[in-house]
């Protein structure tokens, strides 16, 4: 962060999304300049080698004198020695253009992929926002860098190169050069082809791995039926298909190089044929000859790399309007809130009806309902019935219309993003951990917290006797790497991580449900004993399809198909809602260990 | 590609070798194949080398001596070498290639085989992401190695040795003059090997470290913006992202730093050449067209130099890939019959040889003691129970009193250190894995859905299982309102794990996939835990219709499913603590009783609240 500062200011993204090659240039500059001058001097010196090369044999066929034998090697040694130098300068620099631009390309999409609200990531999965990050920010990076380098070398040789042929012999240089024109137009048509091919094997790939991933994940499943026989060979024909595209670009792989050599060789095949006269007439010398022949050698990279280059733009330009697109998206929850919040006294829903931007039918009509500070609510309802979008839409996950939330009074969409949700904390349906150990997921996002208040909430969510039976207690580590907790641990962490944070307004989203229902209810206990303290009141919602989870709540708000059946006191709308006694009478049958 | 960055840092202890000894039994069966590409290389490299020589001749005995016949007869001789050679090039890179694809495809067939057979044991422990990349990304880095690695390596010091000899056959002298740069050369091109290496793993860490952390964010995006953590995580990828960047640019100074290397040795032998070929120009007698041929030879030494630098260290960490396929290839299989030695022609035959012999069901546990390795504290204590055939059983208590375990060891995915457990008077040990596991269906409490159709996951793509019986038990799992729910029917597509069905969808189908299969066991697994009371109603109904006339082990929460059951069996710690129908239990007032009552009446206050009123 501090380095920044130091840096020169960035540009503004719209400026460069709009020219991203001149911007990024004019960024780096220094060098981009320098890696330039160092390549124009390679090229410029690597050019006379075949030439002195040429004096040198024409010294050894007739003998002048040693001094200018001398000068020739004199003079090879300072090529190598400046190439030596050039050649490393040009990379370094170069080097350093492209990676600082991918990094600079790399952490705004990042920072952008970290404001995108979850309507936005319900169309895309992670694999497309890896793919962006990763392969389309090295694409970029390979058309700036080696594409732009690649690109100037080329056009620099297919000047230097003629004019030294020319030099040697103009009648042998157009003939020699004839067929050069074709290959640009050979590399690029068959790199083409590879990336069709290329494209098609990444297709496949990824199809069967996630026929792998289907296998591994379903394992239980394919043992307990003994279907592993069906299940090999459905991978193993999609793993032929990867093969055989694989094939496919490996031929094409295979034939390019091939194909450019027999036409530089085919340069040199006439220069036999023709070079008889000039020689024999004394035009050229041996030497001479020789050059030429060598020159004919340097003439292919250059045409190579035209090819190349072309295709490095294109690529590097389909991957820089993928990246446009996501940078262009809107995102549709606005933080333009200018009020702040300090303290939550009370919340007010009036008449919201809303629908999924792709939806067709409102997931919440009409629905109206208000609770004040130190009070609990709790919401009940069958699946599908709005319970979550609710709780998603008082934390701004997606936009609510206008004036239909309120919290102090104050239209939440007017409230100060930030503010709002260091207010409101949510325990979501879906535990989600970090890669990190214990106590660092259970602080993540507080200020600093003492090893005890640690303790005390690992002992509130009844997590306390499990922790201390792992060898690394608090500092276990989670995840991938770690170890896997179950269902109702993971459950019982992020409760906690929520608890941490003393939110004013807590919301809890059926987060007790892969906890047994004794230690649930014990837990939603002291959840309320906590709320309860005098001084220091706290609000809560929440949200569970047991019954005995929110029967003792203050208030009960009954979610039918998106409309509110009742909403009051737990004996009020045992009288009014008859899903609520359709649900208790159900559960009356269930509830059991 | 999700490379795993902790294991990557694991220092690997395959070699080159090593790894040709393993990759071996694969090659093998492509002798031929493998014999017509060392004649590729070969007579590619040998055509590579005559093309200075002819050039050198041609520059002797055509332009020296003016004779335009000879100069016409070797420019044909040129021309006819240049195709031969593009041709031979093209031949070799495909066929090394295409060898690799079809060892990679034999290599992944017997992965895959391994891991299905690998125990349920295995599973629990290793995070199923990890094992996935390695029949996917391990297998293709192991490709490139294989591909890219081994030939280019082989063929670029074939190409080497080749050189040498031709210079050697120019001018011997010339060639032992210039031999003085081997040395310094090996010396400082190894030197920047072993930094290049070291600098290639930090690189690729530090890659997969930022690939970890942008999932992660990814997946936890929600939390990220919850707890206000955007620009905290925000910094912690800047930090990532410009370590990264500078791994990246110490690799290319390192590389950079091999171009000085290469040019000084390239205009060091050059100017070794000429010199000595000027200064020694009457003892060794060289001709201009000779000298000519020694310098293009000369030139050509250092590509595949530069290559083998390049490719060797870039392959270095492919290894750490190859090894952990090979460490996966290493752990030990369940005890079943093994697929994997069934070449795939041979296995649609072999599928029907499984015996259609079918069990009436009946199960006896003799004195099973069951405990999982690690773990000190037994979970099945000597445990002694007959479930008679067709008969329903549910299993009721706490967490951890051993129900789950019990359901294992019925399948066979674990195995009890004593005792016994039979089927039909069998024990389970003598009987086929495959074949046991295939009599029993089981339904868990969330049920694995396989991208495809519904049809094609009640059979689970087995082709035996006709489209009427798929129909059948659809119908049989009151699954008709959700086939009128979704778009196709019977062809109604299901995502990826199912997630455009509900729980109590996928529980259905699961139910379906069931009697689909036609168990003589039945397994249910807290099957209807995740469900709400509305939905329950039509699994309820699933239910019984299952259970009738089948031997079924029941594991369930909720009373409705245990009423139905023929017997209760109590589980505490392992041991049986009661067991009888559920009036029997209810009457005789014990643990049972008392554990339906604590459960169920005491602490439900909404009960409370509806006596208040």
């Amino acid at each position: 962060m501090k380095k920044n500062l130091h840096e020169k200011k960035s540009p503004s993204l719209s400026d460069l999304l709009k020219a991203p090659y001149r911007i990024y240039i004019l960024q780096h500059l220094r060098p981009f300049i320098c890696g330039l001058i160092a390549l124009i001097v390679t090229n410029c010196f690597d050019i006379l080698t075949p030439t002195l090369i040429g004096k040198a044999i024409d010294q050894l066929v007739n003998w002048k004198d040693f001094s200018t034998f001398l000068k020739i090697i004199l003079f090879l040694f300072l090529i190598g020695l400046t190439l030596s130098c050039s050649r490393f300068l040009w990379r370094y620099f170069w080097g350093q253009f492209h990676h600082s631009v991918a990094e600079d390309l790399r952490n705004r999409l990042f920072s952008k992929i970290t404001d995108l609200s979850p309507s936005q990531m319900s169309q895309k999965t992670t694999g497309d926002l890896m793919s962006l990050i990763n392969n389309d920010v090295n694409s970029f990076r390979m058309a700036i860098g080696p594409g732009l380098l690649v690109l100037f070398d080329s056009l620099l040789l297919l000047v230097l190169v003629p004019i030294f042929m020319w030099k040697i012999s103009p009648e042998w240089t157009w003939r020699c050069l004839v067929l050069m024109p074709m290959i640009p137009f050979i590399v690029k048509s068959i790199l083409k082809k590879t990336h069709v091919a290329y494209d098609d094997q990444q297709n496949t790939f990824s199809k069967m791995s996630g026929l792998a991933q289907e296998i591994v994940s379903g394992v239980r499943t394919i043992k307990s039926y003994a279907q592993e026989e069906i299940q090999t060979q459905r991978f193993d024909d999609s793993s032929e298909k990867f093969r055989k595209s694989c094939n496919r670009v490996s031929f094409i792989d295979s034939y390019l190089s091939p194909i450019l050599e027999l036409c530089t060789a085919l340069g040199c095949v006439i220069l036999l044929f023709i070079g008889y006269e000039s020689l024999s007439a004394g035009k050229v010398s041996l030497g001479e000859f020789f050059a030429f022949y060598q020159y004919i050698q340097k003439m292919v990279w250059p045409m190579e790399g035209l090819g190349i280059s072309l295709s490095q733009y294109q690529m590097g330009k389909a991957a820089m309007n993928r990246i446009k697109a996501l940078f262009e998206e809107t995102n549709d929850i606005i933080d333009s809130g200018t009020q702040t919040i300090t303290d939550f006294e009370s919340l007010e829903v009036r008449n919201l009806t809303f629908s999924y931007p792709n939806g067709i039918h409102p997931v919440l009509s009409q629905v109206s309902f208000k609770i004040h500070k130190g009070e609990t609510l709790g919401v009940i309802g069958i699946t599908g019935s709005g319970k979550t979008t609710l709780v998603e839409l008082l934390c701004r996950f997606y936009p609510a219309p206008a004036h239909t939330i309120f919290i102090n009074d104050i239209p939440i969409e007017e409230i100060n993003l930030k503010s709002l949700r260091s207010l409101i904390g949510m325990v979501p349906q879906n535990h989600f951990l970090f890669s990190k150990n214990l106590s660092e997921n259970m602080t993540y996002g507080s200020e600093i917290v003492s090893a005890n208040e640690i303790q005390n909430m690992a002992q509130l969510v009844h997590l306390d006797q499990e922790i201390l039976s792992w060898p690394e207690g608090f500092e276990t580590q989670i995840g991938e790497r770690g170890i896997n907790l179950s269902g109702g641990q993971k459950q019982r962490v992020t409760l906690a991580r929520a608890l941490l944070k003393m939110y004013p307004f807590l919301i809890i989203d059926d987060s007790l449900s892969a906890v047994d229902n004794k230690t649930g209810l014990a837990i939603l206990q002291k959840i309320k004993a906590l709320a309860k303290l005098p001084g220091n009141k706290k609000t809560s919602l929440i949200i569970s399809h047991k019954m005995d989870h929110i029967a003792w709540t203050d208030k009960i708000l009954v979610l039918n198909n998106g409309k509110v059946e009742a909403f009051g006191p737990s004996q009020w709308v045992l009288q009014k809602s008859a899903l609520y006694q359709e649900l208790y009478e159900l559960q009356k049958q269930e509830a059991f260990a | 590609m999700k490379p795993d960055s902790t294991e990557d840092s694991v220092a690997h202890e395959l070699t080159f070798v090593h790894l040709f000894k393993r990759l071996w039994p694969y090659l093998r069966r492509y002798k031929l194949r493998l014999l017509f590409i060392i004649l590729l290389v070969v007579s590619f490299t040998l055509v590579g080398r005559s093309l200075p020589l002819v050039f050198g001749y041609a520059v002797d005995h055509g332009i020296k001596t003016k004779n335009q016949s000879t100069l016409i007869h070797i420019a044909t001789l040129f021309l006819f070498l240049q195709i031969l050679r593009s041709t031979l090039s093209l031949l070799q890179s495909f066929t090394i290639q295409d060898l690799g694809h079809r060892v990679l495809y034999s290599l992944r067939h017997r992965l895959v085989c391994h891991i299905l057979n690998l125990p349920i044991t295995y599973y629990d422990k290793t995070p199923s992401g990890r094992i996935m990349t390695r029949v996917t990304n391990d297998v293709y880095s192991l490709g490139e190695l294989f591909s890219q690695g081994f030939s280019a390596i082989f063929i670029n010091i074939f190409e080497i040795i080749t050189l040498f000899l031709t210079l050697t056959y120019v001018s011997a002298p010339l060639t032992a003059i210039l031999s003085v740069l081997i040395p310094p050369l090996l010396w400082s091109t190894r030197q920047l090997s072993r930094k290049i290496r070291i600098d290639f793993g930090s690189t690729k860490r530090k890659l997969a470290q930022i690939n970890s952390f942008t999932a992660e964010t990814i997946n936890g995006l929600k939390v990220v913006q919850l707890f206000n953590q955007g620009s905290a995580t925000m910094h912690s990828f800047n930090q990532l992202s410009s370590d990264y960047k500078n791994c990246q640019l110490k690799t290319v100074r390192l590389f950079a730093t091999l171009w000085p290397v290469v040019e000084a040795f390239n205009m060091g032998s050059l100017i070794l050449t000429i010199t000595v070929g000027a200064v020694l120009k009457n003892v060794l007698s060289l001709s201009p067209g000779q000298l000519a041929a020694f310098v293009l030879l000369v030139q050509g030494f250092f590509r595949p130099l530069r290559s083998i630098l390049e490719k060797y260290n870039q392959l270095q960490n492919s290894l750490a890939s190859a090894d952990r396929v090979f460490q996966l290839f290493d752990q030990t299989v369940e005890q079943v019959t093994k697929i994997e030695s069934i070449h795939p022609t041979e296995r649609d035959t072999k599928i029907h040889q499984i015996e259609n012999k079918s069990y009436s069901g009946e199960l006896i546990f003799q004195q099973v003691s069951f405990s999982y390795t690690d773990e000190k504290s037994v979970v099945i204590k000597n445990l002694n129970l007959k479930i008679e055939a067709g008969k329903s059983v549910a299993l009721v208590g706490r967490t951890g009193s051993g129900k789950t375990t019990l359901i294992s060891l019925v399948q066979k995915l674990y195995t009890p250190q004593t005792g016994q457990i039979l089927l039909d008077g069998v024990p389970l040990s003598q009987i086929e894995t495959h074949q046991l596991r295939s009599k029993i269906g089981v339904v868990l409490q969330d049920n694995f859905m396989f991208k495809g159709t519904v049809a094609e996951n009640v059979s689970l793509f087995n082709s035996k299982i006709s489209r009427k019986k798929i129909e059948q038990a659809l119908q049989l799992a009151c699954c008709e309102k959700l086939l009128n729910s979704h778009v196709g029917g019977l062809d109604a597509k299901i995502d990826e794990r199912g997630s455009n069905l509900s729980v109590g969808e996928r529980q259905l189908i699961a139910f379906a996939r069931v009697l689909a299969f036609n168990p003589d066991i039945l397994i249910l697994d807290e099957a209807t835990a995740n469900i709400d009371s509305v939905h329950e109603k039509y699994i309820q109904n699933a239910i019984r219709e299952i259970i009738k006339g089948r031997t079924s082990l029941i594991v369930a929460h909720r009373l409705s499913t245990i009423q139905y059951c023929d017997q209760i069996i109590l589980l505490n710690q392992g041991e049986i603590l009661e067991k009888g129908s559920h009036l029997q239990l209810m009457q005789s007032q014990g643990a049972y009783a008392e554990l339906v009552k604590i459960q169920f009446q005491d602490t439900n206050p909404t009960k409370q609240a509806l006596a208040i009123s």
